[in-house]
C-alpha cells in the first residue's frame, strides 16, 4: 500500500542531530543490556541448566561432579539397549562397598528414569558403563535418565549429585 | 412568505425522506431475508451448486500458459525464463559486488578470486553521500545505519538484500515512469491502467507470487520480479500525476522555443515535475523493503529469511535485530532519497575544471572504497567484522518476552477473552449470519446514494463476484477481523493525531514511531504477540491493528493542520474556547481529510490479512497463503482478487462519501 | 592424396579409442549446477548440507535454493528444482505420490531417519490428567485443557492447515470433546508452546521430531490406535465404524525426492542421493547444538564431513 507523506521536506539542522543522538542512546542502552547477558545464549531447559549449575556448583567448592552420555538418545525404542557412559570427577565409585558403612568420597550410582526416586530405581552400581533397558511401559516422548550418586549405606549424596541425559522415545 | 417558508421547510424535510425510506426498506429486506431463511436458503447462504469454479480455471489457464502455450518462435516459458535470464546477470553482479565477492574461473582448477566491497568502504560511502545529499546530519544517520549492520553481525545478509534493492529500485523506476509516461500521454492508455494499477495495490502480494513462481523459476530473481510488480505501481500513478501537475506556462515556453515533443518531455516537463517523481522514487524504495520478508518466503534470502528463521526457532531477540536491520535499511534509505529529492537548485558558480575538485564527495567515496577494497584482500577484518567484534542483545529480548509471558499472561489473558466473548465473537457471528443477497443489496444502495447508479452497479458486482465465486463466508470473517481492527485503529489513532495536531514536539515523536512502525517487519512482535495472547482472531487482530493505525494518525494529522488559518482566526477572533475550536471547526473542516485517513487504514488492513493468516486466522488472507504452500494458481489469485474487490469497494465508497463532504463544506 | 590417407588414419584412431574407452562419462557429467532445496528448518537444513557437501567433493557443483516444502513439487517437476531432501511421510505422503504420477520426479529412496508428529503435552500435564497417554483420557480431561474460547470444549493446536494430518477429521472420529485451531505457521505454534511451557499451562499440541522442541520441552505423545492405511482410506476400520481416521498419523520414513531429469544428467550424483543414509541420532545431536546450543550450523555439517570421510565415501561409489 503506498505510504502517504503528510509532512517531508528539509528539516532543520538541530532535529537532524536529535535522531542520531536518539540513535546512538538506544545503542548504547541494548549494549549495556546485551553485554550482560552475552553469555547467556540458550533458553535454560531442564537438563543444561542442571549441568550447568552442577558444573558450577562443583567448581565453587570440592562437590563431586556426574557427565553422563548415552549412545542412543533419539528415536529409542522402549526394547533398545542403551549404554549410558558415567564419568565422576571428585568421587570414587566403588562396587565392593555397596552396603558397608558410609565413606565420604566413596560411594556408587543408581540410575532412575524419571521423576523417580527411593528405591525405584532402573539400575545401580558403579562400572563406568551401564547397558539400561527400559521398562516396556514407558511413554513415547521426552525422558530422563538421571544418575545419582550414593554413599555407601545406600543413602543419596546430601546435597543431591546427579548427571542426566535426556531421551527421546517413540514405538516406530 | 410564510407559505414559501413552509414550502421550503416542507421541501427540506421531503429530501432526507427519500433515503431514510430506502435504508429502512434495506434494513428491513435484510431481517426479513434472516427470519424466512429456511423458505429461501439461497438468499441467506450462496449455495455452493452455484459456484463457478473460476479457481481451477485460472489454474488451468497458468498451466496451459506454462506448459503448452506456443508463440511461434518459442514457447511463453521460454520468454519469461529468458527474461529471468537476463536479469539473473545485473542481479548476480550485484551481490558479487555487495556480498559474495567475484570469482574468475582462469583455468579448470585455479580461480581468482576478487573480495567484496568492504563493509567499511561502504559505510564511509554511505555517510559521504549523507553529506551530499544534505549535511552532517543526515551522514550521522546513514552512517549509523549501516555501522549498525556491520556491529550486529547483520552485515551479510543486509547485503544480500540490499543488492536485490539496488537492482530493483532502477528496473521499477524506469518501468512506472515509462508506463506513467504512456499513460499520460493517452487518456485512453490512462484508463485501462487506473483499473490495473488499483487490482496490483489491493491483491495481497501472496497471490501472484505462484504465478510469478511458475513463469520466472524460483530463486532470487523470481523474488525480485514480485518484488518489482508490488512497488512499481505508486511510481505509475506518481508519474502521470506530477505531469498533469507541470504549469501550463512551463510547458507553452518550452513549445515557444521549439522544442520537439520528445524534447520537451525529457527536457521540459520531467525535470519539472522531479519533486514529485521523487516522491513516487521514494514510495517504490518503501515498498520493496517492505517487501523483503515476503520475498525471502520465496528464496530472496537475506534479512528476511533470517527474521523467519529466527523466529521460527523461537529466538524472538534475534529476529528483533534481524527486523530492525530491515528497519534501518529502509530509514537510511528513505531519508536519503527524500534529501536528494528536496536538493535546492545548485548555485551558479564558477566551476573549477578538474573532475576531482568538481564533485568532491565522488572523489573521496571512490578512493575510500578502492583503498579499504584493496586492503581487504590482505586483512580479512576488512572483508568482514570478525565475530568477536559483533554484538548482539538477542538474550536480552528472548529474557524481556519470558518475563512479559510469565508475569502478565493471566491479566493479559483475562482481558482478551472479555474483549473474545462479549465484543469480537458476537460481531463476527453477526456477520456470517448476514444474508448475502441483503449485503449485496445494502451495498448497492450505499453506491447509489454517494456516487450514483454508476457506483452502485460497480459495488454491487464486486460483492457478487465474491458470492460466486464461493468466498463469502471467508470475505465475511476477513470484513470482520479488519473492520474491528479499524474501528480499534480510528479509536487509538485519531486521538492521537488529534493530539500531534495540536503539539509539535509530541508530532515529531509520533513521526519517528509511526515511520518504525511502519518498516519494522510485522512477523516480528507477531510472535511474542502470539505468545501472549494465542493464535486466533485477537492475535491478528493487534497485528493489523499496529500497522493500520498510521494512517489513522498522519492523515488527522494532516487534515487538522491543513485548515485554513483565516478560519481559524476567524474562529478566535469570534471567541472561542481552544475545544470548542477543534470540535466545532478543526475536525468538522478535516473530516474528509480523516475519512481519507480511515481509507487508507481499511486499506491497510486489509494488506496485513495474509501476514495475519500466518498467525492462524481463517479468512481470505489464510486461503492465499494455503493457495502459496500448495502452489495452486487459481486458488490464491481468486482469493486475492476477493481481498482487492472488497478494498475497491470501501475505497469507492468511502472516497464518494469524502468528496461529497469536501463540496458540502467547501473545500473541493 | 598422403595427407588425407594420414588424417584419415588419425581420425579412424581417435574414433576407435573414443568408442574403445569406456561409455560412461567420467565424474561430473555436467558442469551444471544439482540444485538442492531448502526449507527453513534445522534439521533439513543440516541434512541437505551434508548432502551438498558430499556431492562437492565428488565434484559436482552445487547450489542451495529455498523453496517451501509442498510448493517445491512444482519447481521438480519443471526441473527448476533438482533434488528434495526430506520429504515426511507423515505430512507429505500425498503431495509425494501426486508428484510421482506425473512422472516428472522419481523417489530416490529413504533417508535412514523416522518421524513422529502427533499430539503432545508437557509432563507436568500428567498430573492434572492422570490417564494420560493414554486418548481415551483425553475426554476426561477437556476441561483442564480448555480457554475461554472453547470452553467447555479443551483446545488442541494443531499444525498449519498446509500440513493436513486430518487433525479435524481424527478428533470428530474419536469423538473427542476438543475444538482443534490451526496454528499460522509453525512459529506460531512453538511460540505458544513456549509460553504454555514457562508458565506450566495446559498445552496440548501438534510437536514432532526430529526437531529440537522434544528436547528443549519435556513432555509426551498421546497413544492413539495405531495408523494402518485402513484407518485412512476405510470407514468400517477401526473404533469408528462410520468414519475413517479413528487412530493417530502414520509415524514413518523420510525421504528424498528428485527431478526425473537428472537421472540421465548426473547419474552418479543420483546413485549417491540413493545411498545417503543418517539416523535419528546424529541428526537429532545436530539439531540440538545448533537450535539450542546456538552453534553455528555451517560449522556443525563440516564437523560431520570431516568425522564421517570413510562412511559418505561409500556413498560416492558409482556402479
Amino acid at each position: 500500500m503506498p505510504r502517504n507523506h503528510s509532512g517531508f521536506g528539509p528539516r532543520s539542522d538541530l532535529t537532524m542531530w536529535k535522531k542520531p543522538l536518539i540513535f546512538a542512546g538506544a545503542f548504547i542502552l541494548t549494549l549495556v543490556f546485551g553485554c550482560a547477558d552475552e553469555d547467556e545464549a540458550t533458553a535454560p531447559t531442564a537438563s543444561s541448566t542442571q549441568q550447568a549449575s552442577d558444573e558450577s556448583a562443583a567448581s565453587r567448592s570440592d562437590r563431586p561432579l556426574v557427565t553422563v552420555s548415552a549412545d542412543k538418545t533419539h528415536a529409542v525404542q522402549p526394547e533398545d539397549e542403551i549404554t549410558l557412559s558415567v564419568s565422576v570427577n571428585g568421587f570414587k565409585l566403588d562396587e565392593s562397598r555397596i552396603g558397608q558403612d558410609n565413606e565420604p568420597g566413596v560411594g556408587h550410582y543408581r540410575i532412575y528414569l524419571d521423576d523417580a526416586h527411593g528405591e525405584d530405581f532402573l539400575a545401580a552400581g558403579a562400572a563406568p558403563n551401564r547397558k539400561i533397558s527400559l521398562p516396556s511401559s514407558i511413554t513415547d516422548g521426552s525422558h530422563e535418565l538421571r544418575v545419582v550418586l550414593y554413599n555407601n549405606d545406600k543413602t543419596p549424596l546430601s546435597p543431591a549429585v546427579e548427571g542426566r541425559v535426556l531421551l527421546i522415545v517413540y514405538r516406530l | 412568505m410564510s407559505t414559501v417558508l413552509a414550502s421550503k421547510e416542507a421541501l427540506a424535510g421531503k429530501r432526507s425522506h427519500p433515503w431514510l425510506v430506502a435504508w429502512t426498506a434495506g434494513l428491513v429486506t435484510t431481517v426479513l431475508l434472516y427470519a424466512f431463511r429456511d423458505y429461501w436458503p439461497w438468499a441467506w447462504q450462496y449455495p455452493r451448486e452455484w459456484n463457478v469454479p473460476l479457481r481451477f480455471w485460472v489454474s488451468d489457464f497458468m498451466s496451459w500458459l506454462v506448459n503448452e502455450f506456443d508463440l511461434g518462435l518459442f514457447t511463453f516459458k521460454e520468454l519469461t525464463r529468458s527474461l529471468s535470464w537476463l536479469l539473473h546477470w545485473p542481479l548476480a553482479a550485484a551481490q558479487s559486488l555487495l556480498s559474495a565477492g567475484f570469482g574468475i574461473e582462469l583455468s579448470e582448477d585455479e580461480m581468482l578470486r576478487l573480495p567484496r566491497l568492504s563493509w567499511l568502504g561502504i559505510v564511509a560511502l554511505a555517510v559521504i553521500l549523507g553529506h551530499l545529499a544534505r549535511n552532517w546530519g543526515l551522514a550521522a544517520l546513514t552512517g549509523s545505519c549501516f555501522l549498525y549492520l556491520a556491529l550486529f553481525g547483520q552485515w551479510d545478509s543486509a547485503m544480500v538484500t540490499l543488492s536485490s534493492i539496488i537492482i530493483a529500485v532502477p528496473i521499477g523506476v524506469t518501468a512506472g515512469l515509462l508506463v506513467g509516461i504512456w499513460g499520460f500521454r493517452s487518456a485512453r492508455v490512462e484508463a485501462i491502467i487506473t483499473p490495473v494499477l488499483d487490482l496490483m495495490q489491493t491483491v495481497p502480494v501472496f497471490a501472484y507470487l505462484v504465478p510469478v513462481l511458475f513463469l520466472f523459476g524460483f530463486g532470487p530473481v523470481a523474488a525480485m520480479i514480485a518484488t518489482i510488480i508490488y512497488a512499481t505501481p505508486p511510481m505509475v500513478r506518481c508519474t502521470m500525476l506530477s505531469l498533469k501537475l507541470v504549469p501550463t506556462e512551463t510547458v507553452e515556453f518550452g513549445r515557444m522555443a521549439g522544442c520537439t515533443r520528445r524534447q520537451l518531455l525529457w527536457r521540459v516537463q520531467i525535470p519539472s515535475a522531479r519533486p514529485t517523481l521523487m516522491v513516487g522514487v521514494n514510495q517504490v524504495i518503501m515498498l520493496s523493503l517492505n517487501m523483503v520478508i515476503i520475498a525471502s518466503m520465496i528464496g530472496a534470502g537475506g534479512l528476511g529469511f533470517d527474521v523467519l528463521s529466527s523466529l521460527k526457532r523461537l529466538q524472538f531477540g534475534q529476529g528483533v535485530e534481524a527486523g530492525l536491520a530491515i528497519t534501518l535499511l529502509a530509514i537510511a534509505l528513505d531519508r536519503l532519497s527524500q534529501a536528494f529529492a528536496n536538493q535546492p537548485p545548485p548555485e551558479h558558480r564558477e566551476q573549477p575544471t578538474s573532475w576531482l575538485k568538481r564533485h568532491p564527495h565522488l572523489g573521496i567515496a571512490l578512493a575510500v572504497i578502492l583503498v579499504t577494497t584493496g586492503l581487504g584482500v590482505f586483512v580479512d577484518a576488512l572483508r568482514s567484522l570478525p565475530e568477536n567484534l559483533t554484538l548482539t542483545t538477542g538474550p536480552f529480548w528472548n529474557d524481556v518476552v519470558s518475563w512479559v509471558n510469565v508475569n502478565f499472561f493471566d491479566e493479559l489473558d483475562a482481558v482478551k477473552s472479555w474483549l473474545l466473548l462479549n465484543f469480537l465473537i458476537p460481531v463476527k457471528r453477526f456477520l456470517l449470519q448476514l444474508p448475502w443477497v441483503a449485503v449485496t443489496g445494502l451495498v448497492a444502495l450505499a453506491g447509489y446514494q454517494l456516487g450514483g447508479w454508476r457506483l452502485a452497479l460497480v459495488s454491487a458486482s464486486l460483492a457478487l463476484f465474491i458470492a460466486v465465486t464461493g468466498n463469502w463466508e471467508k470475505s465475511m470473517i476477513s470484513i470482520y477481523l479488519c473492520g474491528i481492527s479499524v474501528l480499534f485503529a480510528a479509536a487509538i489513532g485519531i486521538p492521537i493525531g488529534i493530539w500531534a495536531a495540536l503539539n509539535n514536539r509530541v508530532h515529531r515523536v509520533v513521526q519517528n514511531i509511526i515511520d518504525t512502525l511502519q518498516t519494522l517487519p510485522s512477523f516480528v512482535y507477531l510472535i511474542p504477540v502470539v505468545m501472549l495472547f494465542r493464535v486466533g482472531d485477537f492475535s491478528a487482530m493487534i497485528a493489523i491493528v499496529a500497522y493500520a493505525v498510521v494512517p489513522a494518525i498522519r492523515y488527522t494529522d494532516h487534515g487538522i493542520r491543513q485548515v485554513p488559518p483565516d478560519l481559524i482566526e476567524a474562529s478566535r477572533a469570534m471567541g472561542c474556547s481552544r475545544l470548542q475550536l477543534l470540535r466545532r471547526v478543526q475536525l468538522p473542516m478535516a473530516m474528509p481529510e480523516i475519512m481519507l485517513g480511515i481509507n487508507q487504514t481499511i486499506m491497510m488492513a486489509l494488506a496485513m490479512l495474509v501476514i495475519t493468516a500466518l498467525v492462524g486466522t481463517r479468512d481470505l488472507g489464510q486461503e492465499v497463503y494455503i493457495a502459496l504452500t500448495k502452489a495452486d494458481t487459481g486458488r490464491g489469485v481468486v482469493a486475492g482478487v476477493c481481498v482487492a474487490f472488497i478494498a475497491i469497494i470501501a475505497d469507492r465508497l468511502i472516497g464518494a462519501w469524502a468528496r461529497k463532504k469536501k463540496r458540502e463544506l467547501g473545500l473541493a | 592424396m598422403k595427407n588425407s590417407k594420414s588424417l584419415t588414419a588419425v581420425l579412424a584412431l581417435a574414433l576407435a579409442t573414443a568408442i574403445a574407452l569406456p561409455a560412461r562419462a567420467a565424474v561430473p557429467e555436467s558442469k551444471d549446477s544439482i540444485i538442492l532445496t531448502i526449507h527453513d528448518w534445522t534439521g533439513q537444513y543440516i541434512t541437505t548440507h551434508i548432502m551438498g557437501r558430499v556431492l562437492e567433493e565428488m565434484g559436482y557443483n552445487v547450489k542451495y535454493q529455498q523453496a517451501d516444502y509442498i510448493a517445491q513439487f512444482a519447481g521438480l517437476e519443471s526441473g527448476d528444482l533438482h533434488v528434495a531432501m526430506e520429504m515426511w511421510e507423515t505430512t507429505g505422503k500425498q503431495a509425494m505420490d501426486k508428484s510421482l504420477a506425473t512422472g516428472k520426479t522419481m523417489d530416490l529412496g529413504e533417508t535412514g531417519m523416522k518421524a513422529i508428529e502427533e499430539w503432545w503435552y508437557p509432563y507436568y500435564m500428567k498430573e492434572k490428567c492422570p490417564g494420560l497417554p493414554d486418548w481415551k483420557a483425553l475426554n476426561k480431561c477437556a476441561e483442564a485443557f480448555a480457554t475461554a474460547e472453547t470452553q467447555p470444549k479443551g483446545r488442541y493446536l494443531g499444525g498449519p492447515v498446509t500440513w493436513a494430518g486430518f487433525d479435524d477429521e481424527r478428533a470428530e472420529a474419536l469423538g473427542l470433546d476438543f475444538e482443534v485451531v490451526h496454528a499460522g505457521t509453525d512459529a506460531a505454534l512453538f511460540a505458544e508452546i513456549q509460553s504454555a511451557y514457562e508458565r506450566k499451562a495446559p498445552v496440548l499440541a501438534w510437536v514432532y521430531t526430529p526437531h529440537w522442541a522434544p528436547i528443549k520441552f519435556r513432555g509426551e505423545w498421546v497413544n492413539f490406535p495405531r495408523y494402518t492405511d485402513e484407518c485412512y482410506n476405510d470407514p468400517k476400520w477401526g473404533l469408528n465404524p462410520d468414519m475413517a481416521y479413528d487412530c493417530g498419523k502414520p509415524r514413518g520414513w523420510i525421504k528424498k525426492v528428485g527431478w526425473k531429469g537428472g537421472e540421465k544428467k548426473w547419474p552418479c550424483a543420483y546413485q549417491a542421493v540413493r545411498n545417503f543414509k543418517v539416523s535419528n541420532q546424529e541428526i537429532g545431536e545436530m539439531i540440538g547444538e545448533v537450535d539450542l546450543e546456538g552453534k553455528d550450523v555451517d560449522q556443525v555439517v563440516e564437523a560431520w564431513i570431516s568425522k564421517n570421510k570413510d562412511r559418505w565415501s561409500k556413498w560416492t561409489e558409482c556402479s
